[in-house]
């Protein structure tokens, strides 16, 4: 009887081991339900590609289940209550899932350069998941400007400025300088510092020059908002106050230019003011350049 | 020849691309694994006047019509895959990208894009010619003290094309041979070609602006190596580019009367950067990961230098220190991060970053000449012989983060920061600035979200204020030993240092001692940012947003410069979609900045002319001569649109509008100022009391309103129609005051001392109608 009743224990767990242990669906099941998974092209998109055609390990042939983990449980209890989500691996985009998610996702992702910074980045440290940007199951993983835009909403009524990049105009985007992944560099941009970023299209600027204009060197957004400004040439201020700000030495430079018609029409406050002589600003190679006039 | 070798090159490159995904798309389009999309259509812009403000990056100045071709196609076929992905095709702003490869294995994309830059519509100039480097004035051209007395000017003015291309190409190609390996190699280029505008003083009252040749490349090539285990990654990278000017310097023919006849200005030189970079990551455990990066960077410049003058005396490069430059900069950044989970809830991540800006250019003294005049260099004794500085900078930062998980609806959030930066040739040696902040997030169930951020940070000069330390660097020391000096002023004779004990010339400045820069500046920021989600029901999501930070200049009330800056932007976002296929969006933000700016008038006055020796030397302090300048700045911006899909999604109706609106205010105060009265070359002056005049109100409007459908018309192809309104005004009396032509409208000026160029931006209303026909796979 003893053995009997051991033999039934023995029995019992091994059903429930059984039932515990991980067990795949297969795609194809997942399919049965998930039917605008499959039509959103699924398997044309890279994971599907290099899940079904190029898996490298057995788990990533697996395919839905290489994210989801095994669905066999899953697969039986659908239908059955709406706990069903929980036996598989869940996706939901909340904030207490989100370190899961990233975790998930960084099993293959970590390893390559651009989301080498990730765990210290800005967005994961404010709790963001992959899944807040990202899409997995269509497209070609591009995530849409709006996307930024939804939460950098300064940035976005910046854009819409009189002086502004190309970005309104679709021939630039937010990760032409900025890697939302992180980076080593201030500001998650996806160079050390802004005038590295800076320089990638305005080469010209990078000197070294003969003359250097200190702030230049320091950083483009010294006088700059790349975003966009109501001033001319992305500039924070009008021109004459942005160069008072620091510069009231002897002779012209300390004088007030208000709106009365004699200062609006002085050489030095009218068109790009200060610029009109000093238009070297960004740095001088003439022997004589030192104010940045030649 | 140089740039037109560069343009047909790019030419050729794109006509090249588009043959290659022209001729590839029949073929993919009957091979199984083929889709995308490819769009063809027309667009019709009519303007109520020529633009270059609509046509700033498209190149459509006016009434015109182009093709739209789009495209987006993709083959694969197992793991082999081959795209093209092309925007804007029939415009001057195309951008074309061909990609292939095999999943897993390698890449090869090629990116090709043309940016234009349009910078006026209506430019004119008097300068005769093909506008290369060397700008000539018309025959019988009459030069002048001011603009008004040039009596050709309206007539010999002429309109020319101010704007620039920029032409883009890149390659790249990676390959990962196996799961631990990558390598990638690319080589990129951009050219930009065409005209800019550049001023070029020509004396103390004069400028012209004159339309410059630009023909410069870029050209870069890069490579990198990386390795991965589960444990940890490694990559090393190095990018070498040149960049070349082709128009490197211009020289001009000078319209003005005063002091010289031909001008010349260096423009950039050519220079070489070169980067490698070794970056990290181990994972020391399954929760704490440390990311390492360390770069070296240098950038060279050695352009041989122009004469000091185009005058006689001075047109001689035998009389420079050196030929060229030489210049050299060592940029060395190290950045480490550790990051690390140490129980489920919390997070900290500690970063340490070093950067190093090292000018080992040499210092030599430069004895200029002040505009292109006929004088022989300065002596040293004069304070326009000064030596060139190599400046150097070093910044460390450390910053340690953490975010709490209090509970499923409660995140806290505490962050401080170190940095100190380190300069050479500047008032303060040394800043160090802390910043602290803190933040919650609150989840109030599904329904609500509430995040509130808030900073502290507190910037000041390790050392003391003293601009004197650039002043006695770039001057000599028989500048700053000759106690006559300041040769500008008629009592050369006096001897300030024995007569002002402590102001004189040995412990000047270049700056007024009161003045604090503001990049250096001790300052108290205060930043707040409040966000508030709401989900009142599933389908509607309400977004608030706040964000003040608030500037104070500290240090005492008798300083000079930038004071108290404030900014504040509120937005609102409301998003609505009911049920598939219908959304609604909208937003407004609200953005009002304002700071003050303190001056105080000791220029002119005090330099020249028949002041007294104690009003020039102690002008600085004369508080009778305070001015101030108070900016008010107010931005709206909103948008509102929105998509429904009808007819069992046959037709999809969408609309948008974007409109910002800027306004900027700047008033002043002022007691007293010197009043420069010039009859002929003599100048005369008065302290006298003055009534300022507030800048008339300076303002932006900016709208945009699309409305478009599609229809499709079969299962694959889809007809689009569309019409896009849009409109902008600008209003700046600085610049429209280069609309009061005396003579001709941009090229002329009622500021009678500048020769304009190009007129204030042009204000449009504008017109475009579309319609599209896209094929689908």
């Amino acid at each position: 009887m003893r053995i009997l009743w051991v033999m039934l224990v023995l029995l019992a767990c091994q059903g429930a081991w059984a039932e515990d242990a991980p067990s795949y669906a297969g795609a194809e099941t997942c399919y049965k339900c998930h039917k605008a998974i499959k039509q959103s092209g699924y398997a044309d998109t890279t994971h599907g590609r290099i899940f079904m055609l190029n898996a490298s390990g057995t788990e990533q042939a697996l395919g839905c289940e290489a994210c989801h983990g095994p669905a066999a449980t899953h697969a039986n209890r659908a239908g059955e209550d709406e706990e069903g989500s929980l036996y598989i691996n869940n996706f939901a985009n909340t904030p207490e899932n989100a370190a899961w998610i990233n975790g998930r996702c960084l099993t293959c992702h970590q390893g390559k350069g651009h989301t080498q910074n990730w765990e210290a980045s800005a967005h994961a440290m404010k709790g963001l998941s992959c899944a807040s940007c990202h899409t997995m199951h269509s497209g070609d993983g591009k995530v849409p400007q709006k996307k930024c835009e939804s939460c950098h909403v300064e940035q976005r009524a910046k854009m819409n400025r009189a002086s502004h990049m190309p970005v309104r105009e679709g021939l630039m985007g937010c990760t032409d300088c900025h890697n939302p992944h992180g980076s080593a560099g201030e500001r998650s941009l996806k160079f050390n510092t802004v005038n590295d970023v800076c320089y990638q299209c305005h080469a010209e600027k990078r000197g070294p020059f003969l003359w250097e204009h200190a702030p230049v060197r320091e950083s483009c957004a010294t006088c700059h908002d790349p975003h966009g400004s109501s001033n001319i040439s992305l500039l924070k201020m009008r021109i004459n106050t942005m160069c008072q700000s620091c510069h009231q030495q002897f002779s012209h430079v300390s004088d007030l230019y208000d709106g009365s018609t004699t200062a609006i029409r002085s050489v030095r406050n009218t068109v790009k003011s200060c610029v009109n002589c000093h238009s070297m600003i960004h740095g001088s190679n003439h022997p004589s350049g030192a104010m940045f006039q030649r | 020849m140089k740039k037109n070798q560069g343009k047909k090159m790019m030419k050729t490159s794109l006509a090249r691309m588009v043959l290659l995904a022209i001729a590839a798309a029949p073929v993919m389009t009957y091979a199984e694994g083929f889709d995308g999309s490819v769009t063809v259509g027309a667009a019709q812009a009519s303007l109520d006047e020529p633009s270059a403000k609509f046509g700033e990056y498209s190149g459509v100045s006016d009434d015109d019509s182009w093709l739209l071709l789009d495209l987006n196609l993709m083959y694969q076929n197992g793991l082999t895959y081959f795209g093209a992905e092309g925007s804007g095709l029939g415009l001057d702003n195309r951008q074309l990208g061909l990609k292939g490869g095999r999943y897993g294995l390698f890449g090869l994309n090629l990116n090709y894009s043309e940016i234009p830059r349009l910078y006026a519509e209506d430019a004119k100039t008097p300068f005769v010619g093909e506008l290369d480097n060397s700008l000539e004035l018309p025959a019988g051209f009459v030069r002048g003290a001011t603009t008004s007395a040039m009596t050709t000017l309206a007539a010999d003015a002429r309109s020319v094309e101010i704007a620039t291309d920029r032409t883009t190409e890149d390659v790249s190609f990676f390959l990962t041979p196996n799961e631990r390996w990558r390598f990638d190699f690319g080589v990129d280029r951009y050219s930009v070609t065409g005209h800019k505008p550049l001023g070029s003083a020509v004396f103390h009252n004069a400028s012209v602006y004159l339309p410059v040749q630009v023909d410069q490349t870029m050209q870069a090539i890069r490579a990198a190596l990386g390795y991965h285990t589960g444990a940890g990654q490694w990559e090393l990278r190095y990018r070498h580019s040149n960049f070349t000017n082709d128009a490197p310097d211009i020289t001009w023919k000078n319209p003005f009367t005063q002091v010289f006849t031909d001008g010349r200005i260096d423009l950039e030189p050519d220079n070489e950067q070169q980067t490698l970079t070794l970056s990290g990551a181990l994972n020391l455990d399954p929760t704490t990961r440390l990311s390492v990066m360390a770069e070296r960077s240098r950038l060279t410049q050695d352009d041989a230098l122009l004469p000091y003058t185009t005058g006689t005396n001075g047109n001689n490069l035998s009389l420079l220190p050196v030929a060229s430059p030489d210049a050299e900069i060592d940029i060395s950044h190290l950045n480490v991060d550790l990051t690390s989970r140490p129980t489920k809830r919390l997070k900290i991540n500690t970063r340490y970053h070093y950067q190093k800006t090292d000018n080992k250019t040499d210092s030599h003294l430069f004895q200029r000449v002040r505009t292109d005049r006929n004088d022989a260099p300065s002596a040293t004794t004069s304070e326009l012989a000064i030596y060139s500085l190599a400046r150097d900078i070093a910044k460390s930062q450390f910053k340690i983060d953490a975010d709490f998980t209090a509970s499923a609806s409660t995140s806290l959030h505490a962050a401080a920061q170190r940095e100190i930066k380190a300069m050479t040739y500047r008032a303060v040696e040394k800043t160090k600035e802390t910043t602290l902040s803190g933040g919650i997030t609150q989840r109030f169930s599904s329904l609500a979200q509430v995040n509130l951020d808030v900073a502290r940070a507190r910037r000041g000069a390790a050392s003391g204020y003293d601009d004197d330390r650039l002043f006695s660097s770039l001057h000599t020391s028989a500048f700053l030993s000759d106690s006559n000096n300041n040769t500008n002023v008629g009592t050369a004779s006096t001897n300030m240092c024995s007569s002002y004990v402590g102001l004189c010339v040995q412990d000047t400045f270049e700056n007024n001692p009161y003045l604090r820069q503001y990049d250096i500046a001790d300052r108290k920021r205060d930043t707040l940012n409040l966000g508030v989600d709401l989900y009142p029901t599933a389908d509607v999501v309400v977004g608030m947003r706040v964000r003040k930070i608030t500037d104070r200049y500290v240090g005492g009330s008798e300083l000079l410069g930038l004071r108290d800056k404030d900014d504040t932007s509120a937005t609102l976002d409301v998003d609505y979609a009911p049920e598939d296929g219908v959304n609604v969006f909208g937003y407004i933000t609200q953005e009002r900045g304002s700071f003050d700016l303190k001056g105080r008038q000791f220029g002119l006055n005090a330099r020249q002319g028949a002041l007294t020796v104690a009003d020039r030397v102690l002008g600085f302090d004369d508080r009778d001569l305070d001015w101030a300048a108070h900016n008010k700045d107010n931005i709206l911006s909103a948008g509102l649109g929105g998509s429904y899909r009808m007819f069992g999604d046959r037709l999809l109706l969408k609309a948008k509008y974007d409109y910002s609106k800027s306004k900027t205010d700047v008033s002043y105060d002022a007691n007293m100022m010197y009043q420069v009265t010039i009859t002929g070359t003599t100048f005369s002056y008065a302290k006298v009391p003055v009534t300022v005049t507030d800048l008339p109100t300076v303002t932006t409007k900016y709208s945009r309103l699309e409305l478009g459908g599609e229809y499709a018309l079969q299962k694959k192809m889809i007809l689009g129609l569309g019409v896009i309104l849009g409109r902008f005004e600008s209003y700046d009396p600085l610049v429209n005051a280069t609309d009061t032509a005396p003579a001709v409208d941009a090229a002329s000026t009622g500021a009678s001392n500048v020769l304009s160029l190009i007129g204030p931006e042009d204000d449009y209303d504008s017109t475009v109608w579309y319609g599209t026909l896209t094929y689908k796979w």
